[in-house]
């Protein structure tokens, strides 16, 4: 494994595409999460409220909640990279080099999960320390049991992003080219499985959506509560985006969805003529 | 010692069959080479040898009995092109190799220099012009000194110094007890180096053996005369002459099995047919191998 790590450490780091979306997905994290204690919401909704306080998402413990349900938002950037990575060993070859050097089918498969596995460790530590950060800036009389109570959604994030990552994977390997790819997980994630979803909830059965796997792999953590979120409960339009299955069912179903596309992956690269 | 077995191996790409039911044996030392024409399934031969192209048929053993990624680790192999990250120095490349076949990554040094890109070491393999990326691949073959080294059309994209260079490379490998096969569509580079070769066409082959008996083995006769039909006739008549052949201004011919050059020339005087030129050959492979697919045409509706 740890030979696995060190090949894969050299094509990653020097990769200018890495470090270019690397820095994306930092800065347009940091950047929306700087931006909501700013904002002043003056709304007509809530009634009993004239200014809709975001501060709340930034008190201990709710920052987790908060800060991995905008960290998953921008996982895409991750699939991108996982996309530009596997696609670069279709379009130069090297799978193949690979293979010829004495690689075998399956370790090619291992090394890019070690590295989607290190990707989603390093985001997820990048989260916990913005969290910690600007948990320490906006809360106020919090004890340290509270600073920690939540911290569990960083795994739920974690999970997340691996299987953003994972889904990525299969859809790179199955068609061997990145431009592709990334257009076929875009339209797929924004517009093929949310129209499926839509038409399934209305006319076969209310809430099937929320089993899909882009559903679960995107939307995994419901909005943090908040008295906007107490609006969008209220609005039939937009409670989508408040709905989640119960925790240990998503996760046994984020799980094997994982299974699934790690297994599928492997049996492509199995019997393809690389 | 056996380095490589195939038995009856077999590929088909939809309608194309690309390699026939093809059984090979590769002795230790030898310097192998697979000779074909384009298409002739040369490539996906060492692909299959290699493990990236599944076989639908037969099989294959390396070093008595290995296959798979074992077995790769000791052979150094290039296959068509050579397959770099472009982003990455030659060094990082090759770091990568190394890590793969678990060899010391002091060995970079000493390849790098072998095949004259020290200079180059740190720059972005997308900088290389075609003949340094074709070098690169050939050091990076020769990592950890292999037992056996494989190569697919090694030459392709050198200028002729660079040819030279590495047939010499080549045989100063092989002098020192390597196994190496080679395939090649160029004749002359499979003269040049190789001890035994395999003839293959469409996947099929058509002759095997050691490269010096199937050049010593017929001789050919160039003969050339004022009078070319009448010369013919006469060759036609001749019971000395097992065949013959027209090519514009020269008459080829082939003896049967004892006769002599000097009893043709003999019997041609006799009939008062005078020579402009007589020039003994030996049957190169190119002659061989142009006479083996021509048969083998002759075979085909």
């Amino acid at each position: 494994m740890m030979k696995l790590l060190k090949i894969e450490s050299v094509k990653v780091l020097s990769y200018r595409v890495f470090q270019i979306l690397a820095i994306l997905y930092a800065g347009a994290f940091l950047l929306s999460v700087s931006v909501f204690p700013l904002l002043k919401l003056s709304t007509q909704f809530a009634n009993n409220q004239d200014i809709l306080n975001l501060k709340t998402w930034y008190y201990f413990p709710q920052i987790w909640h908060t800060f991995s349900y905008f960290a998953a938002k921008f996982n895409i950037f991750l699939a991108i990279i996982v996309i530009f990575l596997v696609g670069n060993e279709f379009s130069y070859n090297t799978f193949r080099q690979h293979v010829v050097n004495g690689l075998s089918r399956n370790e090619l498969l291992n090394g890019k999960v070690l590295v989607i596995l290190c990707i989603a460790l390093a985001n997820t530590l990048m989260v916990f320390v913005f969290g910690l950060i600007f948990g320490f800036i906006y809360s106020t009389g919090y004890s340290f049991q509270d600073v920690f109570s939540q911290i569990y959604y960083l795994g739920i994030y974690f999970v997340q992003a691996v299987g953003h990552m994972i889904a990525a994977m299969m859809f790179a390997v199955w068609l061997r080219n990145k431009t592709l790819s990334m257009v076929l997980l875009i339209i797929y994630q924004f517009i093929l499985e949310p129209i499926i979803r839509l038409v399934l909830n209305k006319y076969v059965l209310v809430n099937i959506g929320l089993y899909f796997p882009m559903r679960i792999i995107t939307k995994f953590i419901p909005l943090p509560d908040n008295a906007i979120t107490e609006m969008f409960k209220a609005n039939t339009s937009l409670n989508d985006m408040t709905k989640a299955l119960p925790l240990w069912l998503n996760l046994a179903l984020i799980l094997g969805y994982c299974a699934i596309f790690y297994l599928v992956t492997k049996r492509i690269l199995a019997k393809r003529n690389l | 010692m056996i380095i490589l077995e195939t038995d009856s191996l077999d590929k088909s790409y939809g309608p194309v069959h690309a390699v026939n039911h093809l059984s090979l044996t590769v002795g230790a030392g030898q310097v192998y080479g697979i000779l074909g024409p384009n298409g002739s399934g040369k490539t996906t031969t060492l692909s299959m040898l290699m493990g990236i192209v599944r076989p639908n048929g037969g099989s294959f053993k390396w070093f008595g009995g290995e296959t798979g990624p074992e077995a790769n680790k000791r052979i150094g192999a290039l296959i068509e092109t050579p397959n770099f990250y472009p982003y990455l120095s030659l060094e990082q490349n090759l770091k990568i190799v190394c890590r793969i076949k678990g060899i010391d990554e002091k060995d970079i040094q000493r390849v790098i220099r072998l095949v004259g890109l020290h200079e180059r070491s740190r720059s972005r393999f997308q900088t290389l012009s075609l003949g340094m990326k074709q070098r690169l691949a050939l050091g990076s073959l020769l990592l950890g000194d292999p037992e056996v080294l494989v190569m697919d059309e090694v030459t392709n994209g050198l200028d002729p110094e660079g040819i030279a260079e590495v047939r010499t490379l080549i045989r100063q490998v092989a002098s020192t007890g390597k196994t190496i096969i080679l395939a090649s569509h160029i004749l002359d580079e499979v003269e040049k180096v190789c001890t035994h070769v395999v003839i293959l066409k469409k996947g099929s082959k058509l002759a095997e053996g050691e490269v010096d008996s199937l050049i010593k083995g017929k001789e050919v006769i160039i003969l050339s005369g004022d009078n070319l039909d009448q010369l013919s006739a006469a060759l036609s008549a001749s019971l000395l002459v097992e065949s013959y052949t027209r090519e514009n201004e020269d008459l080829k011919v082939i003896l049967k099995g004892e006769v002599k050059t000097g009893d043709l020339s003999k019997e041609l005087m006799e009939k008062g047919i005078a020579l402009n030129r007589i020039e003994v050959r030996k049957n190169r492979l190119e002659d061989q191998f142009l006479e083996l697919v021509k048969q083998d045409n002759t075979l085909q509706p």
